[in-house]
């Protein structure tokens, strides 16, 4: 034991003599690597059990099979792994942005493990997400073990993530842009570099263990000037599929939340074995969906607009079951889903109407489809963009995909404004993303703020003793406190005592209590200075007394959190 | 000087009253707001700056719950001081709350869970050791039973890690107005050597307004000459650093101050730097 | 190497925020000979790169009082002159330049100028027999300020507000306004106690002035 610790140490050592940025860059490349292997390992486990599953699907019970799955799921994600519920981005974004990045190390496994038992029954969800918390906890766990900072360590949770989606579909490039758009919220030069390295590595590792695959795999496909005008058209539909998504998600959560006299488990085991029944007829709409995904593409999906269509509804229902009840998992692979056979049936719609022109093959707006519901869903245009031209291998497809990507994400942005993964934290406040407003706020701690240098008074004195005091200050605000206590009671704000103060007849007479206000705003260390500010603002008051424990600890006021504030600014990279 | 507070962590039994009482007398005489955590789950996740640390609690603490409040205001009331219930801060799941970590001290008992495992005196649980590495305020360890302390007592041996705990110490010392006992224990080196030490490292000016002796110890077992502790002192010390060798032998010595001493411990750990 | 308390001094930010700056990872500390700080140029290269100027930033309140602003060291620096006879302001003003210790470059004849133009502007008697003359704007070439007391042999028209001649003028020069307003409200406040200003007319000796402005000019405030 103690040689390993001693060995611990010199590594830490060599590292902590390296240049910072190198050094992140370093680790970075080892958070990749670690990253890759973990989604490795969760693509290659889901696909030896579902192949496993399948066996049993035929059976009478095969229908209750994902049922028994997101129950398991629920029962270990709550009881056993003590986590919290859903599929784990919000939680890598707050994490970073209120927690500098810490992440428990048990998050690194946990949800993999419980989207392997919803995925693999037959549930429909996406591996995503699990695998983006799990690389983001092993990015914050190996940055604490180099006792990084928070900001560092935040960079390298988003390596994590980066890394895990760049290897599951062995396509860097999207892994970085999920991470910048999605996870950090800001694309700077200085996270850029670490993330790309990590992003890369995953990739690496994915090729080294898979071999240089990818879920999907795409011809080049040619396309004519006129086909542009009907990918306008289907970013339309992707915007409204993606939105029927978002929707119908929402609707399933809000309806099952209804039974919280039933247990958490009870209502995924309901959810899964609706999900199963609707797998009876129509078994495209079970599992992360990769398989229907990959033969829209290959243009190998069985033809007919009904039957399109109905794959199209089942998937959206299933998946909003499968989430909506409790299942774990993520959106990422359902969107694709979604959207690829969004794009076969807008394929199919189209080869009716018009049977007479030369459209393209049905591969070709399914990729399309993806990009458009992608980026709807996620609001992370280039994400999707990314992800497309890596799956076809090259650029010939760009400048549709940017038209149905950029297209759909905005008409969206209409009824869904704001990303699945952030609606959450908008929920609850919490969205703070760099460089705003609220962000610069949440920073700031109120101990800092704190202006120790104010003069206390006592409710007995008269405001020509008052006059004195006045004379040592710099402040025009006075806590008042109690004599012998030293609670506080009130404040004295020059401005209110301004017209007595220079009277003989009213000084001499006047006491601080009878002047005092006794409603006057006060702030407590503990809350938001977000909330005390917007108090300040309302009340029109420029300094407030911080209070604890009845006691005052100290003055804020607007002049030293502007201070602050531009301070924050400034040192921001 | 920031008004200073205490976290404490309640359980609802006999050996949690002997806690709360010492967390209550500390309060008193050192000027600090005693905050109370009632829990309601048997675990509580604390987010420190370099780590998450899980505290399993075990059934002793969820007792009860009811006659908590009540028990603990009557702890409090008896040494004159009130108490303000901890809310968590958030959940990272449901039944998993967020103390917050923004205080200045904490008690802690030796062992958080199992209370039937070992209580020897030398043994101090994995989860508080992990609290006192990664807390940036020093974790006060409560003795079995409940006594008034009224002197400090803390030992240097010339590593910044005791430094630190001798800054505390006088800190405490100078709060309260109780005298501070300062032991040292040569092993052969001249006192000249750890003067040169105290002087370097600003030691000395710590001291300054404080009533001290230095008992220096030439040539005695460190366990024989730990007898002359008062057994109405509190012990400062360093404690557990995660570093270098030198501090992990210090820790070994925290650890034969554990067993053989029953007064309780303030550890200072190595993420503190002042109050 | 700087401390980081030393480093939070010099950027002029409270060490509570350099300390979370630190945790945040926005300035990164060394470690060396078992201590944690910071080298002074990379501070210096971290603080231009945001474009902050090291400076350290005063305490609220300005300099310490024993720094700035202490009458009674003033009025050492400056000198009591007892028995000086004067025919008008012009010809007082004169002979106190010529009395007063100043550091050699100083141009006496500039400074003369300078202060009958502040005296054409109003008069400098605050009243109660005590004038203040100063020069029209702080005399920069001076590190530290003078106050020169004059104890007049017999009372001269000041053209005071309220008519009484006066009979003891406090010379002022200041390196700056602030600390000339500051001399100038602890000289008010000592001539605001009757009690003050009768010992002040029984001085007879340096001595005897100094103790009197000792006792009665107690708050340094």
């Amino acid at each position: 034991m103690g040689g390993i610790r001693t060995y611990s140490l010199l590594f830490r050592r060599f590292f902590l003599n390296l240049d910072d940025r190198l050094r992140l860059i370093l680790i970075a490349l080892v958070v990749g690597c670690f990253g890759g292997v973990a989604s490795c390992a969760l693509n290659e486990t889901l696909d030896m059990v579902a192949h496993w599953v399948r066996d049993f699907r035929s059976c009478w019970y095969g229908p209750f099979l994902p049922g028994v799955g997101a129950a398991l799921s629920f029962v270990f994600l709550r009881y056993i792994a003590k986590e919290g519920k859903g599929h784990g981005v919000p939680e890598v974004i707050y994490s970073i942005t209120r927690r500098g990045g810490l992440l428990r190390f048990r998050s690194s496994y946990t949800r993999l493990v419980s989207c392997l038992f919803t995925i693999a029954s037959g549930g429909s969800a996406g591996p995503e997400a699990p695998v983006v918390i799990s690389g983001g906890a092993l990015g914050s766990n190996i940055a604490s073990f180099f006792h990084l900072k928070e900001r560092q360590r935040s960079v390298l949770v988003g390596c994590g993530a980066s890394a895990a989606i760049a290897a599951i579909f062995n396509a860097p490039m999207a892994g970085i842009a999920f991470t910048l758009e999605t996870i950090l919220g800001e694309w700077s030069q200085v996270n850029l570099i670490p993330i790309a390295t990590a992003s890369v590595a995953g990739t690496e590792v994915s090729r080294l263990l898979h071999g240089d695959q990818i879920p999907f795999q795409s011809r080049v496909l040619h396309f004519e000037a006129k086909d542009l005008l009907a990918c306008a058209l289907l970013a339309l539909f992707t915007a409204a599929m993606a939105v029927v998504l978002i929707r119908s998600l929402r609707l399933v959560e809000r309806r099952s939340s209804r039974f919280h006299r039933l247990p958490g488990w009870a209502i995924a085991l309901a959810g899964g074995i609706l999900v199963g029944i609707i797998g009876i007829w129509m078994p495209f709409a079970l599992g992360e969906g990769y398989e229907p995904t990959r033969l829209a593409i290959g243009n190998l999906f069985p033809e007919g607009l009904a039957f399109v269509a109905f794959a199209l509804v089942a998937k959206v229902v299933s998946t909003s079951l499968t989430l909506g009840t409790g299942g774990s998992g993520g959106l990422f692979a359902p969107c694709l889903g979604v959207g690829a056979l969004t794009g076969l049936s807008f394929h199919r719609v189209l080869t009716q109407v018009l049977p007479r022109e030369m459209w393209p093959e049905g591969g070709f707006f399914s990729l399309l489809g993806m990009a458009g519901v992608m980026s709807s869903v996620l609001q992370a245009p280039m994400t999707g963009i990314f992800l497309i031209v890596e799956i076809t291998g090259g650029y010939d497809l760009l400048v549709p995909v940017v038209l149905v990507a950029v297209l759909s994400a905005t008409l969206s942005q209409f009824f869904e404004p704001h990303s699945v993964y952030h609606q959450e934290l908008l929920e609850r406040g919490e969205l703070l993303r760099p460089r705003t407003d609220a962000r610069i706020l949440a920073d700031l701690e109120i101990w800092e703020l704190l202006e120790r240098d104010f003069h206390k008074v006592s409710p007995e004195m008269t405001l020509k003793e008052f006059r004195k005091v006045l004379q040592r200050s710099r402040r025009d605000l006075f806590p008042v406190v109690e004599n012998h206590t030293g609670n506080y009671l009130g404040s004295l704000a020059l401005d209110e005592v301004r017209p007595y103060i220079f009277s003989s007849g009213f000084y001499d007479q006047l006491l601080v209590e009878e002047v005092m206000d006794r409603e006057y705003p006060t702030a407590s260390p503990e809350e938001e200075l977000g909330e005390i500010l917007e108090r300040m603002n309302e009340k029109d008051v420029a300094t407030v007394p911080v209070v604890m424990d009845g006691k005052v600890l100290g003055l804020l006021s607007k002049a030293t959190i502007l201070d602050h504030y531009r301070w924050e600014l400034m040192v921001q990279e | 000087m920031i008004t200073s507070s205490l976290l404490h962590i309640f359980r609802n039994v006999p050996y949690g009253r002997e806690t709360l009482m010492q967390s209550a007398y500390f309060c008193r005489v050192m000027e600090v707001s005693l905050h109370v955590y009632f829990p309601v789950h048997d675990q509580f996740l604390m987010y420190f700056q370099n780590r998450i640390v899980t505290v399993p609690l075990d059934a002793t603490y969820l007792r009860d719950p009811d006659t908590a409040r009540d028990h603990a205001r009557e702890i409090a009331e008896k040494e004159g001081i009130s108490f303000h219930p901890v809310e968590p801060k958030g959940y990272t799941a449901s039944t998993l709350p967020e103390v917050p970590v923004h205080f200045q001290f904490m008690t802690c008992p030796r062992v958080l869970s199992d209370l039937h495992a070992r209580i020897g005196l030398g043994h101090v649980g994995p989860r508080v050791r992990q609290i006192v590495k990664n807390a940036p305020f020093p974790v006060l360890l409560p003795a079995h039973l409940a006594r008034e302390w009224k002197s400090v007592t803390s030992f240097f041996g010339g590593s910044d890690h005791s430094i630190k705990a001798l800054h505390l110490a006088a800190q405490i010392s100078k709060k309260t107005g109780f005298p501070l006992n300062l032991f040292t224990w040569s092993e052969g080196r001249p006192r000249r050597h750890f003067e040169k030490i105290l002087e370097e490292k600003g030691g000395m000016k710590e001291l300054e307004g404080v009533e001290w002796r230095w008992i220096f110890r030439e040539d005695q077992d460190v366990k024989v000459s730990l007898y002359e502790v008062p057994c109405d002192s509190i012990l400062v010390a360093g404690s557990f650093g995660s570093g270098e060798v030198r501090k992990v032998l210090f820790g070994s010595f925290t650890e034969t101050i554990h067993s053989v001493l029953p007064n309780p411990i303030i550890l200072v750990g190595p993420l503190y730097h002042r109050i | 190497m700087l401390s980081p308390e030393e480093a939070a001094h010099l950027l002029g930010v409270p060490t509570d925020t350099f300390f979370r700056w630190v945790r945040q990872g926005k300035i990164l500390l060394k470690e060396r000979n078992g201590k944690t700080g910071i080298p002074y140029k990379e501070l210096e290269q971290w603080a231009r790169e945001r474009h902050i100027h090291l400076e350290p930033r005063r305490e609220k309140g300005g300099p310490s009082r024993e720094e700035e602003g202490n009458l009674l060291e003033a009025c050492r620096r400056g000198g009591v002159f007892f028995g000086v006879k004067a025919s008008s302001v012009e010809d007082f003003l004169a002979r106190a330049v010529e009395l007063v210790p100043l550091p050699p470059d100083v141009d006496r004849e500039n400074l003369l100028d300078r202060l009958l133009q502040r005296e054409h502007m109003a008069s400098t008697a605050l009243g109660e027999g005590v004038a203040v003359p100063h020069p029209r704007k702080p005399m920069a070439e001076l590190e530290k300020p003078i106050v020169s007391t004059f104890f007049l042999a017999e009372p001269l028209d000041f053209h005071a507000m309220d008519g009484k001649p006066v009979r003891v003028v406090f010379l002022m020069l200041s390196p700056s306004t602030r600390e000339h307003l500051k001399l100038l409200s602890q000289l008010a406040f000592f001539l605001q106690s009757p009690a003050a200003r009768a010992s002040l007319d029984q001085c007879g000796s340096e001595e005897e002035f100094f103790r009197v402005l000792e006792t009665f000019g107690g708050e340094k405030t």
